[in-house]
């Protein structure tokens, strides 16, 4: 079995997180981030971006920020009015 | 209005003492706009990108909401049902979007950033580091600050994909079909594209090893 590089393991870590890697892919990964100190970071770090997505699910003013301006407001509401 | 306000009534003044009716909910597009107006328009506006556009999908919202606020019986919050509204509205609006102007990856796989990470013999150029105890940042509003100004750095296209997947919840197949990507691999790489760029923007601004 060839030796993955990171640049390709990094992005099997990744895709694991929206398919399920072969048996083959699962033991380069693992073996490579037995010996690789940065990759082992990498996997980490995109578990952590992942709990903190988990944070942003749905409608959540901290990556959210946007204000609705009056103009809009009033004209929003008087197209309601008139459906 | 003045009709669901006469049921309410009679609803009220049939029911005894001890069994008082759950209160409707606000049926007032007047408050719904106070209360979620903002929240709303930020949520349409980071996806579609264009304030018009965002405007028109939160007016869109309200309208149905008043048509269907009998089927609101408040097993979640006003603004979870709203945003759940907005949603599919959204996901309309970008699947008609995907079908006029298909995402064309051809061109962000090509993308030469994904040169700075790896040399060519796909080793690191920047090795990531140790993150000192991750999980206490979330609990810093000026990580969050970070964090949105790191999502905003992401090429649009790219910053739009993420956003579905991690945000939404979007699953390979409905992200492929909404922005019209020709192949799921091809998503994926995208994916861990954004991945790639999103946690070096970390690293740099705020794990800073």
């Amino acid at each position: 079995m060839k030796w993955k590089k990171c640049s390709e393991i990094t992005r099997l870590v990744s895709e694991s997180e929206e398919r399920k890697l072969s048996f083959v892919e699962r033991m380069a990964v693992r073996l490579h981030l037995f010996i690789c100190g940065p990759c082992e970071h990498y996997k980490n770090h995109l578990s952590l971006l992942k709990k903190i997505c988990e944070q942003v699910k749905g409608n959540n003013p901290l990556l959210e920020k946007a204000a609705l301006p009056e103009e809009s407001r009033k004209r929003i509401l008087k197209n309601i009015s008139s459906s | 209005m003045a009709e669901i306000m006469n049921l309410a009534d009679t609803a009220a003044a049939a029911a005894p003492a001890a069994e008082l009716p759950e209160p409707k909910p606000k049926t007032d597009p007047v408050s719904w706009l106070e209360d979620h107006g903002d929240a709303l328009y930020a949520y349409a506006l980071l996806r579609v990108n264009e304030p018009a556009v965002a405007e028109d999908l939160v007016q869109e919202t309200l309208i149905t909401a008043l048509k269907s606020v009998d089927n609101f019986k408040g097993e979640s919050t006003e603004r979870t049902w709203l945003t759940g509204i907005l949603k599919h509205k959204v996901l309309d609006q970008l699947r008609k979007k995907g079908r006029e102007q298909p995402l064309g990856d051809d061109a962000l796989l090509d993308d030469q950033s994904a040169g700075a990470w790896f040399d060519e013999s796909g080793h690191w150029i920047h090795k990531p580091g140790y993150w000192q105890e991750p999980d206490r940042a979330m609990e810093n509003s000026q990580f969050w600050e970070t964090m949105k100004n790191c999502v905003d750095k992401l090429p649009e296209k790219l910053r739009l994909l993420y956003m579905l997947r991690e945000f939404d919840g979007l699953e390979t197949d409905e992200i492929i079909e909404t922005l019209g990507i020709s192949s799921r691999n091809n998503l994926w790489v995208m994916l861990s594209r954004a991945r790639m760029n999103l946690r070096g923007c970390l690293e740099l601004n705020w794990f800073g090893t």
